[in-house]
């Protein structure tokens, strides 16, 4: 408990104790109401819930995992329904429509009004503004592309879909990050999803960050290797796991030891939650020296970190020959779709066969590819205009400069200078809802995020900052944060109480 | 009787699947649980000390209710609230979900040592009368016992579950 300006409450470990037990306060009185209604729903069955609440006697088993019957789901998630899933009716530029919905029956039931909002766009990732003025930078190029190939492949690429454009782009790509040989994905999830599978099978061993993003966890998971976690971002505790792993080896103690037939240590560059970037350096010796393999998932750091964009290696001064897989993807920075796997030849010619994603699934439709592939073209100043070099140093500056300022308000703000990804902690789950609110009615788009994606006590709003945004519109925007801060109580790091 | 004991090796850190429902109890939790008995004891005695029932009565009351809460909270109600990974704790009361199962870690020794406290804490306000304290020792066991490894999946009749009425779920018997 702490009330000096230079502590930062981080995470629940540092929040001050009046914040936790209002936090823990918050959810007692939400799970009490909810459970009196619900007891109340279950005894009279009086309740918008009826279905889910009173117990049915079925002829045969429901089709549907009932999501909708989840206590958390009903009597929480569906207060602050109208905080998520909000539609759009624009390009998901610096400025954004916003359409407009009336909650019914307290949040069970949404319906869009057909007004729509022009808000302050501070959720999408738009990181180097090409959603903004795509017409002019790289819409020739793409509407071109799309007369000669059309709007999709009809095929894998291991069948018939591999096309001239898949191959031109896989070849910037490994130039861009530095490899010798890269392959494209038409899913950024996907390449996840699909490529751990592939090259960790069962009796290999996963180490991957505790906060890793849903798809790895899930390709890990797919891929039947045993997965262990390290604590976040902590190249000691990735040690201690390394060491503790080879030393035990496969089998429980008291087997014979088998050991691991290989380790991949699994990180990201930016962690999308946190803002954070990832210690690079120490985690690559600490995998080089137990003769580890990294794989690197730069969803969204490429383009965005580095002097010239090429992401973390960039940023953390590491050689791309230190990694040994990088990954990446398109969704963000270069503002299309799908993703990239950069590695040795050898690795890239294995996937081709192995992996499902460039076996089963069409391959990336070649009007985004040729977008993205315009869209290095710029980064790379090779399209003659100084354009990428602008926007990089744009998204940088803006970033510190919309980080710095919500720091100097005195509010919690996480993740590492550089990193265009802002979260903000609010901590309560009931603030959550309010700041939302609060932002939309002050025409700014954001993003919040509680739980599960977070910890509990760790509700957050994250800002996502991008080289499209000017320096007016960022500075009418913190002026509203500020107001809301104000009203909300978020100023941390001034106050116990917020 | 050992089939169902919990005691294996500790709760492996390096697993990536963490029960959410459990894995923020922490040394500001257990500040605030003592923190909220206080003030509960503290608002008994001001509302109802003065006025209806005697001091005795007073904090026997507040021990019984913090058994009752105590008791559901942790031992009643089973399942976990939000559809999360999978539902293998549909069926595990939120004790029972602490550190995969595991008995006897720490956060568990400090869940137990503070109703003992409280008890004590009652009895000696209550001058150890005997039938107040006959009633807080009952309320005592009702509390301490399921925390026991040797109760791990021993259960009453009944019990209500966040998704019970989940028809895919077959009830427990």
């Amino acid at each position: 408990m702490t009330s000096s300006k230079s502590h930062v409450p981080q995470d629940a470990e540092d929040q001050s104790l009046f914040t936790a037990f209002t936090t823990y306060m918050g959810f007692i009185v939400l799970f009490f109401f909810g459970h009196l209604r619900d007891t109340f729903g279950k005894l009279t069955g009086r309740s918008r819930f009826r279905d889910e609440l009173l117990v049915k006697h079925v002829d045969e088993a429901p089709l549907l995992d009932p999501q909708g019957g989840a206590f958390y789901v009903r009597r929480l998630k569906h207060r602050m329904q109208d905080c998520f899933f909000r539609p759009i009716s624009s390009r998901p530029g610096a400025w954004i429509d916003v359409m407009e919905q009336r909650v019914d029956d307290n949040g069970v039931r949404m319906e869009t009004t057909g007004e729509t909002k022009r808000c302050l766009n501070l959720g999408s990732y738009n990181y180097l503004g090409f959603a903004d003025d795509w017409d002019s930078t790289c819409g020739e190029q793409v509407h071109a592309a799309l007369k000669i190939y059309g709007p999709a492949s009809c095929s894998a690429q291991g069948d018939a879909g591999a096309m001239s454009v898949h191959r031109e782009l896989e070849e910037v790509v490994a130039n861009f990050v530095g490899k010798p040989a890269a392959v494209v994905f038409n899913m950024g999830y996907n390449t996840n999803q699909l490529t751990l599978p592939a090259i960790a099978q069962a009796g290999s061993l996963l180490i991957s960050d505790k906060l890793n993003h849903t798809s790895i966890v899930n390709g890990c998971r797919a891929s039947g290797a045993k997965v262990m976690a390290f604590k976040h971002n902590m190249a000691d505790d990735l040690e201690r796991v390394v060491r503790k792993a080879i030393i035990e080896g496969r089998g429980k103690p008291g087997e014979v030891y088998r050991p691991w037939t290989k380790i991949i240590v699994v990180v990201e560059g930016i962690y999308s939650m946190e803002g954070e970037v990832c210690d690079l350096r120490a985690i690559v010796d600490v995998a080089k020296k137990y003769k580890c393999y990294t794989y690197v998932d730069e969803a969204h750091s490429i383009g965005a970190l580095g002097k010239t964009g090429r992401g973390i290696c960039e940023h953390a001064g590491v050689h791309p020959d230190e990694i040994d897989i990088l990954m990446g993807t398109f969704t963000k920075s270069f503002g299309g779709m799908g993703g990239y796997i950069a590695g040795s030849q050898e690795l890239i010619d294995y996937l081709r066969g192995a992996s499902a994603g460039l076996l089963y699934s069409a391959s990336l439709s070649p009007v985004v590819a040729e977008q993205v592939l315009r869209a290095f073209q710029i980064i790379q100043g090779e399209d003659g205009t100084t354009v990428g070099r602008d926007r990089l140093r744009a998204i940088k500056d803006n970033a510190n400069y919309f980080r710095t300022k919500l720091k100097q308000m005195g509010c919690s703000v996480l993740g590492d200078d550089d990193s265009p990804i802002v979260p903000m902690m609010l901590f309560h789950s009931t603030k959550i809802a309010a700041f939302s609110r609060e932002a939309l009615d002050r025409d700014l788009a954001v993003v919040v995020v509680g739980a599960p994606a977070v910890p509990i006590y760790g509700g957050r709003v994250r800002f996502c900052i991008s080289a499209a945004h000017t320096k007016e519109d960022l500075r009418m925007a913190l002026k509203k944060i500020s107001e809301i801060t104000k009203v909300l109580n978020l100023r941390y790091t001034r106050s116990i109480f917020g | 009787m050992f089939k169902n004991m919990a005691w294996s090796q500790p709760p492996n850190e390096d697993d990536h699947y963490i029960n959410k429902n459990v894995n923020w109890v922490g040394k500001r939790f257990y500040v605030f649980y003592v923190f909220v008995i206080f003030v509960g004891a503290y608002l008994a005695n001001v509302v109802l000390g003065t006025t209806v029932l005697n001091s005795f009565q007073v904090w026997t009351l507040v021990h019984v209710i913090h058994g009752i809460i105590n008791f559901t909270v942790m031992h009643y109600v089973t399942g976990v609230p939000a559809d999360l990974d999978n539902d293998e704790f549909h069926e595990l009361s939120w004790w029972e979900q602490l550190d995969d199962g595991v008995a006897w870690t720490p956060m568990k020794r400090n869940l137990m040592i503070i109703p003992v406290v409280l008890f004590l804490v009652v009895a000696y306000f209550t001058e150890y009368d005997p039938m107040y304290l006959a009633l807080n020792l009952c309320v005592l066991a009702l509390v301490l016992l399921p925390k026991m490894p040797q109760f791990y999946r021993v259960r009453l009749n009944s019990s209500a579950s966040f998704d019970e009425d989940d028809p895919t779920h077959p009830h427990s018997s």
